[in-house]
């Protein structure tokens, strides 16, 4: 697992917070804390529609609760004010700054919600120090607690940066396509989660499908390879269905008009599958983390990759086998039968 | 919960707070509605499928109400569809209680997914309340 900036965050980190850091992995149940829920739009492959999916969820979120906040993570390439059609002064490198706070940094949108921005072109974003991005999530803290929602909207695969903000949160959206790479570096995602933590609550949206069946088709594939590979003693990972939207050439068309397709095109089919998926996300409560637990997480436990297998002790993940599931084989389970056809399922 | 008159978000939203404004709880009826309107300045609480769930939290309300209204007729609302509003589910509560109102929402939203159509459909006033004590 690509985790060197975590392994320097962990030597950083006082000893005796460490020690105690490590004692977290046990899922224990979600406590209600002040503040807004968090929820991270993540995808294990670039091109998925995580943006589309964070700023039109960010719309449907923000005509039911008052503050909501859209954060583009996606540090030094982030595009989702150009689907907003707005125009950031400043970008979460600033935040850095000793005298700005997050709530200068916040660009109101027309939709009822504030973007802060990840920079685009910003070179230095996508190689900050441990340090700089602890202080970054600190000062996103206070958004947290001055929000209702807050939708961060990651880049994609298993890079420090983006594990760093999922593993601070508690409830994904993990966004997937159809096609092999997609769902397997979804599950790419998924593993690596459910090996720091079981307490995630992970979601999966298709996108870019012909059908509600061809959809359905992709997430019981991903939760058969969770089910086989990533299974606990006692019961098999927690993958929830959340929705899908199907491919859509207004999409990009209201794109090129920098406005979201909520707004340009609202009774879309994708327009409707992002409204059913809001209602789904909000009529369920998952209380967000409360910052000092989302550190820890954060920082327990960043061992280069080893398979669960490898990581026996009481409270820890265990898949079924004897032996780490080797790539090969989670692949051929995604590739039998493919998704794009509108072959009956195999998993 | 009431059968709505107006046609207009304006006339529905001043029906929403005058019924809720019944409740020894809303100190401040004005504030409130103030609070509301300002609310949907912001953007429309419009969601789709026919629903909206205009909201505000400020000092002025002791604790977390709901009132809900239905038009048969539909209302000039703007929504996230552009289709008519025909149920409104009115919150009002106390600022700062971020996690209740989270909950409440979900409580609501669970509630109109599975009872919207026996709204639409019910016959009365006294009707819906059977459906909610029901819920």
């Amino acid at each position: 697992m690509n985790e060197p900036i975590l392994q320097r965050m962990r030597s950083w980190w006082p000893a005796r917070r460490r020690a105690r850091s490590e004692r977290i992995e046990r899922p224990r149940p979600a406590a209600a804390t002040p503040g807004a829920r968090v929820v991270c739009v993540t995808s294990g492959k670039g091109g998925t529609g995580k943006s589309l999916v964070s700023t039109n969820l960010a719309i449907a979120v923000a005509r039911r609760l008052e503050r909501v906040a859209l954060v583009d993570a996606d540090l030094g390439l982030a595009n989702d004010h150009l689907l907003l059609g707005v125009h950031p002064e400043g970008h979460l490198l600033h935040l850095l700054e000793a005298d700005r706070d997050v709530a200068d940094l916040l660009t109101p949108t027309p939709y009822g919600f504030r973007l802060l921005s990840g920079g685009s072109g910003v070179h230095e974003l996508a190689a900050l120090a441990p340090r700089e991005l602890f202080r970054l999530i600190r000062k996103l803290e206070r958004l947290r607690k001055a929000s209702d929602f807050v939708i961060v909207d990651t880049s994609a695969g298993i890079g420090p940066q983006t594990l760093l903000f999922l593993y601070a949160s508690r409830e994904i959206v993990l966004v997937v396509t159809p096609d092999l790479s997609s769902m397997t570096d979804g599950y790419a995602i998924i593993k690596t989660l459910l090996h720091r933590s079981t307490d995630f609550r992970i979601r999966v949206l298709v996108n870019r499908v012909r059908s509600h069946d061809q959809a359905r088709r992709v997430f019981d594939k991903i939760r058969h390879v969770c089910d086989r590979f990533l299974a606990t003693e006692g019961a098999a990972p927690s993958i929830e269905w959340i929705g899908f939207l199907r491919e859509d050439a207004l999409v990009s068309s209201a794109a090129m008009l920098r406005r979201p397709v909520f707004d340009v095109h609202p009774d879309a089919p994708v327009s409707r599958g992002m409204a059913v998926i809001a209602e789904r996300l909000l009529d369920s409560d998952t209380p967000s983390l409360e910052l000092p637990f989302a550190i820890r997480r954060v920082l327990a436990d960043a061992t280069p990759d080893t398979s669960p297998s490898e990581r026996r002790r009481p409270g820890r993940q265990r898949h079924r086998g004897s032996q780490a599931p080797r790539s090969s084989a989670i692949e051929r389970n995604f590739d039998r039968g493919s998704c794009t056809t509108t072959s009956s399922p195999s998993a | 919960m009431i059968e709505l008159e107006g046609r207009a978000r304006s006339e529905v939203l001043r029906e929403m707070v005058d019924h809720l404004a019944e409740s020894p709880d809303i100190v401040d009826a004005r504030a409130f509605h103030r609070a509301v309107v300002e609310r949907e300045k912001l953007v429309s609480t419009g969601i789709g499928f026919g629903i909206a769930i205009p909201h505000a939290k400020i000092p002025g309300i002791r604790r977390f109400l709901v009132g809900l209204g239905r038009s048969r007729d539909g209302i000039d609302y703007p929504s996230i569809d552009d289709r008519p509003v025909q149920i409104v589910v009115m919150i009002g509560g106390p600022d700062g209680k971020q996690s209740e109102y989270l909950k409440l929402l979900a409580s609501v939203q669970r509630f109109l997914k599975s009872e919207k159509d026996s709204i639409l459909e019910a016959a009365d006033v006294d009707a819906i309340r059977e459906r909610i004590r029901a819920f």
